[in-house]
């Protein structure tokens, strides 16, 4: 069963013409879980730093020949590889990763690029984190001019009633740059939920001059971190692992290593699972420059790459199952990128120097299935500096992503990304509408009931429920743009009328969606029309 | 009417000699603005020799660092330990040498071995001349870092000559492939609109009110023939040295646009460039954005009419009439009237150079901790800095963009840029996390910040509220409110009386390295800095 993409419908579509849905409710599996069914989804953004070797993680098993010619100390045993599809074969370390193939839970990209690749990884970082073409200079990152587009001005008057949540999280140190906005990086360091910093953001009065004003936004920014870091740590707390993140293979590591990525997403994974609204996770990885020893001369199938993928598949994968298990599988979706792929040739030191395009993989239970796009042709007489060429311009994935998973317009992605944005089928298949889950209009099986809400004449909004027993109900108000403008919950036991809350001035007159949610997972929309 | 008459002078000449008071305060303002976080002394210092004679100091021309050295045994067959290796021959993948040279940098700007504004200039450079993009030959940045060295307040002019020359500038921006058959603008193009003249209001096609495209394209051809000899990856002994090769150069005549006085350029084969800096530097226009560049570094970012008109053109009339030497025009605006006004002390955001600056600097760093700080630790705690700096979003070798950090030029954040909920916490944990920790270590070695040697440099430490006072000029830049200083002082008192904190303070002092009379002040000192480096005010300079 998909969920319908309710928010972002409701961002390009008009209200009224979402509204054959009066009453709908998520299918009774998803109710085990505590996520707030008002949150949105979320994007997992996977960055493996280092430039990864393309050709030894995905092997166009219909090149085999022609690669034994020209990456002969390199290439991998034939038998060892895993199977994809009769062309296409994964690196023997991504067996889990293979298995979520099979799932339909992994979609490869292959050999995304852009145009003159630069082969220096912090440019071309840079090229990928903001979203440029090779010669463009851009300060802000592809994701948060996405981002600046849902939380507007921000980080004036942030977090607030309606947007309570960090728009986006980097694991780790340093905010990650697909999230820098045009003001400020939109995302939050998240090192360990359960140990943030507290700032000391005491008050105290402050000169009216021009250092009183500089004084006054360290302090807000300072009270902006403890409160984001507040409901970060709720979140955590609130969350849980459904799942055991494995140590890395002790088959090639020592023994109880802990999988640095799979640690990091065991983290994201106990954010979401808590409830937390955030848009946007970032995790790193490095260590992908394998300019030597990427391969053990005579066992090509082990060194420096098998070791990473190795990280890389079972952290990928033990984080799937532990959204799985939480029902949380169809509100995340997963990407990898690295700067760029490695040449076709490999050097004297069992290594491969920087390259050109290289793959990219697509997870979760919403992705489109199978491969995207053919095998790279391998020519027997290539140059020794030659990388993979491009197939896909790495913003046509991206904004393929804001397309399929944020409902972004065409038009808009040209904005954000590049005027010749090409749409790739990507993750689209949880888009499809599913009448199995709107109920008609009346008492649910659990019991409730919920009736129009009412304007009043003292601008109060009147809602008549009845509910099964004493439970907290939780309301959230978005705009005709899908954004939440209020959020809030109330008591509610038996029948009563319930005063949901007064019209604050600055709402706007307008049709608003009203979504209301139980604790046990249940959600019902309404429309409210404030005139 | 004469009295009123004046005061509309005094007014309207905010660059006229500051002749207000002259305390610590003032002092500090000035050290802080100038240095990367200033200590008591020199503060006392300055206060005592005034206003002409600090300044002085400050622009006096001193002697640049030594060039780093090789602080580990790495192979590298040209160079012996200790010894440096800039003037070595390069073969490519000399790791230690890029953490030399970050080491090198971030220990020159911790040294408080002297007060001068060399390396807080050498900054200002950085971000005006912000080369950036792929990293070079390390001899090739540390040519660029010397070049910003040696001219910290030199000559304008010198400065944009040798700059439009140096392999690494030629690199960055294409000089290197300029040619007469296929002119590349891209350094023509920065050279007016961020270097000199700077870009004025788009008033027709290609027209720039400063210049116009015709003129991009007219340097481009008169900047041709200038080629790096190849350092990038070089096994050879390739110097890093840029030259001119005669058969590049356009030798055609260059016809400036109105907008230049329809100029014209003949052939001045490899003196031409030199032509077109003479050029560009004879209009005003180069010097108010120079002025402006360094005014948003010192003073504030805004900058209004009335700063334009009072402040900024003054400036620029004392460089041009100056031959573009910058020391007059610093003399100027850090002796001025504008300088000392209040509403501009402490209402800038440090750069976190100005922040790791102001948490070591004034404890003299790490530098009783001679035991530690060997060669090779010393630099490796430089590279550590680094490290800090670049987590706080100033990678010093790698500006954002051509036209540096945003902080100096992006309207209306400025400043805050270097804020965030992020960097907030990066700054914290960097200050109250790291450094002041007690198991703040360099490699698995050890080191404490030097409480002792503060507490002894005080003029009264024995007086709890006078000890509060005096550390609070050097690490704030404004008085704190009452409130607060109570909540500080908690830290330090921890129930004492005045009598006990004396008493307790004699013994300190009288029993150096003693464990049973350093451990209560020292923990109470710990977390008195903590609290302080974790204010907002700390923020602010």
């Amino acid at each position: 069963m998909k969920r319908r993409n309710f928010l972002q419908a409701a961002a390009t579509l008009s209200i009224p013409a979402f509204f054959p849905l009066t009453n709908t409710r998520a299918s009774t599996s998803r109710f085990t879980s505590m996520i707030a069914p008002d949150s949105d989804r979320i994007l997992v953004i996977v960055h493996l730093f280092g430039g990864n070797d393309g050709l030894n993680t995905l092997i166009p098993l219909d090149q085999y020949d022609d690669l034994k010619d020209v990456r002969k100390h390199i290439l991998i045993e034939e038998s060892r590889i895993h199977k994809l599809t009769d062309e296409l074969g994964i690196h023997p370390e991504m067996k889990d990763m293979k298995n979520l193939f099979d799932e339909g839970k992994l979609r490869p990209v292959q050999s995304v690029g852009y145009p003159d690749q630069n082969r220096s990884h912090f440019r071309s970082t840079d090229i990928y984190t903001s979203g440029s073409g090779a010669d463009e200079f851009l300060t802000t990152g592809w994701m948060g001019r996405y981002l600046d587009t849902q939380y507007a001005h921000y980080p004036v008057n942030y977090p607030n009633p309606g947007q309570p949540h960090p728009p986006a999280i980097s694991i780790g140190d340093v905010a990650h740059p697909t999230c820098e906005g045009p003001k400020i990086n939109f995302s939050q360091t998240v090192l360990d939920p359960d140990n943030t910093r507290e700032l000391n953001a005491m008050t105290a009065a402050v000169p009216n001059d021009r250092y009183g004003d500089e004084l006054s936004f360290i302090r807000t920014t300072m009270q902006q971190t403890n409160d984001y870091n507040g409901v970060i740590k709720a979140a955590a707390q609130k969350g849980k692992n459904a799942v055991t993140y494995r140590y890395r293979d002790d088959r090639i590591y020592p023994k109880n290593q802990y999988n640095p990525l799979a640690e990091q997403l065991k983290k994201v994974a106990r954010m979401i699972s808590g409830g937390l609204q955030t848009k946007v996770y970032t995790v790193y990885m490095n260590g992908f420059d394998t300019h030597a020893g990427q391969v053990i001369e005579g066992n090509e199938h082990q060194g420096t790459h098998a070791l990473l993928l190795s990280d890389v598949s079972r952290a990928i994968s033990d984080f799937q199952n532990d959204l799985k298990k939480q029902g949380l599988e169809e509100r995340v979706l997963g990407m990898t990128f690295s700067e760029f792929g490695r040449r076709i040739r490999p050097n004297a030191s069992f290594g491969t120097d920087h390259g050109t395009a290289g793959p990219m993989f697509l997870f979760g239970n919403c992705v489109n299935g199978g491969i995207l796009g053919d095998n790279v042709k391998i020519d027997r007489n290539i140059s020794q500096g030659a990388g993979v060429p491009m197939q896909f311009d790495f913003r046509d994935v991206y904004g393929s992503i804001l397309v399929d998973w944020f409902n972004v317009p065409s038009y808009s992605v040209k904005n954000l990304l590049h005027d010749n944005f090409k749409y790739l089928p990507i993750a689209s298949t949880c888009n499809e509408e599913s009448t199995a889950e709107t109920t008609p209009e009346g008492p649910t099986e659990e019991g409730w009931d919920i009736g129009n809400p009412r304007p009043n004449s003292a601008n109060q909004v009147v809602i008549n429920i009845t509910s099964p027993g004493t439970n907290t109900l939780r309301y959230t108000l978005f705009d005709g743009r899908g954004r939440m403008v209020l959020a809030n919950q109330i008591s509610v036991a038996g029948t009563a009328d319930h005063v949901l809350f007064t019209r604050p001035a600055r709402l706007p007159s307008g049709t608003y969606l009203l979504r209301l949610a139980t604790e046990s997972g249940g959600n019902m929309t309404r429309q409210v029309t404030l005139n | 009417m004469s009295t009123q008459s004046s005061t509309q002078r005094s007014v309207a000449a905010p660059l006229s000699p500051y002749s207000g008071t002259w305390d610590k305060e003032r002092a500090a303002h000035l050290l802080r603005r100038t240095l990367y976080g200033p200590l008591l002394e020199e503060i006392k210092t300055a206060e005592k020799a005034g206003l002409q004679a600090t300044v002085d100091l400050l622009l006096k021309d001193v002697a640049i660092p030594s060039p780093p050295v090789k602080y580990r045994n790495d192979y590298d067959e040209y160079v012996q330990l200790g010894d440096t290796w800039v003037d070595k021959n390069y073969r490519g993948n000399n790791q230690y040498r890029s953490q030399s040279l970050k080491g090198w940098y971030y220990n020159n700007i911790v040294r408080s071995d002297r007060t001068n504004i060399q390396e807080r200039m050498g900054f200002f450079w950085l971000n005006y001349f912000a080369i950036s993009g792929e990293l070079t030959d390390h001899r090739a940045m540390y040519q660029q870092l010397k070049l910003y060295q040696d001219l910290a307040v030199g000559n304008l002019r010198t400065m944009l000559q040798r700059i439009t020359v140096l392999p690494r500038m030629l690199f960055c921006l294409d000089g290197h492939t300029n040619d007469r058959r296929n002119p590349n603008e891209n350094y023509a193009r920065e050279l007016m609109e961020l270097f000199t003249l700077g870009k004025g209001p788009a008033v027709g096609p290609g027209d720039y009110t400063n210049y116009t495209e015709q003129d991009v394209a007219a340097l481009a051809r008169a900047l041709t023939g200038w080629r790096n000899k190849d350092f990038l990856y070089s096994d050879s002994n390739t110097p890093v040295e840029s030259y001119f090769d005669a058969t590049a150069h356009d030798t055609g005549t260059k016809q400036l646009s109105n907008r230049l006085g329809n100029k014209v350029i003949r052939n001045g084969g490899a003196n031409e460039y030199k032509e077109v800096i003479d050029i560009l530097l004879s209009y005003k226009a180069s010097a108010i954005n120079f002025c402006k560049r360094l005014y948003r570094y010192f003073v504030y970012y805004e900058i209004d009419n009335e700063v334009m008109t009072h402040v900024i053109h003054p400036l620029a009339d004392t460089l041009m009439a100056n031959n573009y030497e910058i020391k007059p025009v610093l003399r100027q605006l850090l002796t001025s009237e504008h300088f000392y006004r209040e509403t501009y002390r402490g209402a800038i955001i440090k750069n976190p150079h100005d922040f790791l600056g102001s948490i070591l600097r004034p404890f003299r760093e790490f530098d009783h901790e001679t035991k530690v700080l060997k060669l090779q630790r010393r630099y490796e705690l430089g590279d550590q800095y680094s490290n800090y700096c670049r987590d706080l979003k100033l990678e010093f070798l790698e500006p954002p963009t051509i036209a540096g950090w945003k902080a100096y030029y992006d309207s209306p954040q400025y400043y805050r840029h270097w804020l965030s909920p992020a960097l907030m916490q990066s700054r914290d944990k960097i200050a109250v996390g790291l450094l002041l920790d007690e198991d703040y270590h360099i490699k698995g070695d050890r080191i404490d910040i030097n409480y002792y040697g503060l507490v002894k440099s005080l003029s009264d430490p024995g007086d709890i509220d006078k000890l509060i006072a005096e550390t609070l000029l050097v690490f704030l830049p404004r008085p704190l409110v009452s409130s607060q200083v109570s909540y500080l002082k908690g830290k330090l008192s921890r129930g004492l009386d005045t009598k006990g904190w004396d008493r307790l303070i004699d013994q300190y002092l009288a029993n150096p390295g003693v464990k049973d009379y350093a451990r209560p002040v020292d923990d109470r000192l710990r977390d008195f800095f903590k609290a302080l480096f974790g204010l907002a005010e700390f923020q602010l300079h």
